[in-house]
């Protein structure tokens, strides 16, 4: 009898424990933990894509009058050597980090891990990291540091991430070769569309060349298992730049 | 005239699906010919499963008796994964065909579109 409601007793235990475990693990289906694992941009080339993708339209960078000029000339350089099969070298050959926010194009993966005041985000591709500090704030304009990843902070709004960036080094450049300044700011909101898919919208602005604050959306998709790789650029990086500007490649005899 | 509009339809919506951005990888493609194909019968000397490309060495015997090498450049580890390729897909000395772009410059390179293994299973590889 006497083991009998222990039994009874450690089965409804039990049960209260899994309804427990349950109730945490739908909480975490939006919000704070919703975005820990790995991530990939979608559809992939070649994929179908999931119907479920709300794929967004392609968007052209809206550069200040004063800036358009150069980055067109740029823009068609690259264009032209393209076509005549002589590709310039651009800093990605030399193993330079894209930086933020050409980073979160990448089509290898991007795995987020979310701890206590904090949002870590490793890409894959040249092994960039983003630490993403949460309800913090920037340094002082006078103690701002300008490097490849910038600043960031970030702060839970409901079921969506907001990250704000700033210290970006004007070296690095926006989507599409766009230049950008000292004062450029970017704002990204991360939110999941369904438990496996992941929508970003970046909004940058910046006084120095853009004519209007600039937003692009991104899609990811949950790459369930998946484990993270190294990527060292420069393992055994056999292009460099040829004495003409043009990416020239290191062939066995 | 229903199938033509659909079709433009398709279309127009295939281009609304690239990417926001275009998103490439290490470098450009473009020194490769990739209206051309080329094949490559020989003996594999080395395989480098490593970033940021993968590259493949083989030496190539030809009609007069005389052995030229080749590099045979991949993509990314991580996406020849993706398709199917593993670390030790090809080993020194295995005898492959490989069907490859061309470089364009005339140098002995190209891009690697696919390999017949000796057991003859074949690997593909799509630059992403």
């Amino acid at each position: 009898m006497f083991s009998r409601s222990l039994a009874v007793g450690l089965l409804a235990a039990a049960l209260f424990a899994t309804a427990t475990a349950q109730t945490a693990a739908a909480q975490r289906i939006v919000g704070p933990g919703s975005l820990n694992g790995v991530w990939q941009i979608a559809p992939q080339r070649g994929e179908v894509p999931d119907p479920r993708l709300r794929i967004p339209p392609r968007s052209i960078p809206p550069l200040k009058a004063e800036v358009v000029a150069a980055y067109e000339i740029r823009q068609r350089a690259l264009r032209e050597a393209e076509e005549q099969g002589r590709p310039l070298a651009v800093e990605r050959v030399d193993c330079v980090p894209d930086g933020f926010p050409r980073m979160m194009g990448t089509t290898l993966p991007i795995e987020i891990i979310e701890s206590p005041g904090k949002v870590t985000m490793i890409v894959e591709f040249n092994t960039q990291v983003r630490h993403i500090h949460l309800d913090a704030k920037h340094p002082p304009a006078d103690e701002l540091e300008f490097n490849f990843f910038g600043n960031s902070v970030g702060w839970w709004q409901g079921d969506t991430l907001v990250v704000e960036t700033v210290g970006i080094q004007p070296s690095t450049l926006l989507f599409d070769n766009a230049p950008h300044g000292e004062r450029l700011r970017i704002t990204e909101r991360y939110r999941l569309v369904t438990p496996d898919i992941l929508e970003l919208e970046l909004t940058m602005t910046d006084p120095d060349t853009l004519a209007e604050p600039w937003t692009v959306r991104r899609v990811f998709a949950r790459q369930k298992g998946m484990r993270l790789r190294e990527f060292v650029c420069q393992e055994n990086n056999r292009n460099y730049r040829g004495a003409d500007g043009a990416i020239a490649t290191d062939i066995k005899d | 005239m229903l199938s033509k509009t659909t079709s433009l339809r398709s279309a127009a919506l295939a281009l609304l699906m690239l990417p926001a951005v275009p998103v490439a990888a290490h470098h450009s493609t473009a020194m490769f010919d990739k209206k051309r194909t080329v094949e490559l019968t020989g003996a594999i000397t080395e395989f480098q499963w490593t970033n940021p490309h993968t590259w493949i060495e083989i030496d190539v015997p030809q009609a007069n008796g005389q052995v030229v090498h080749y590099s045979i450049e991949g993509g990314a580890v991580r996406t020849m994964e993706q398709q199917g390729w593993k670390v030790r897909s090809l080993k020194p000395g295995d005898r492959v065909t490989l069907v490859v772009h061309p470089m364009r410059s005339g140098g002995r390179g190209g891009m690697i579109v696919r390999a017949t293994l000796p057991d003859g299973r074949v690997l593909s590889y799509q630059p992403r």
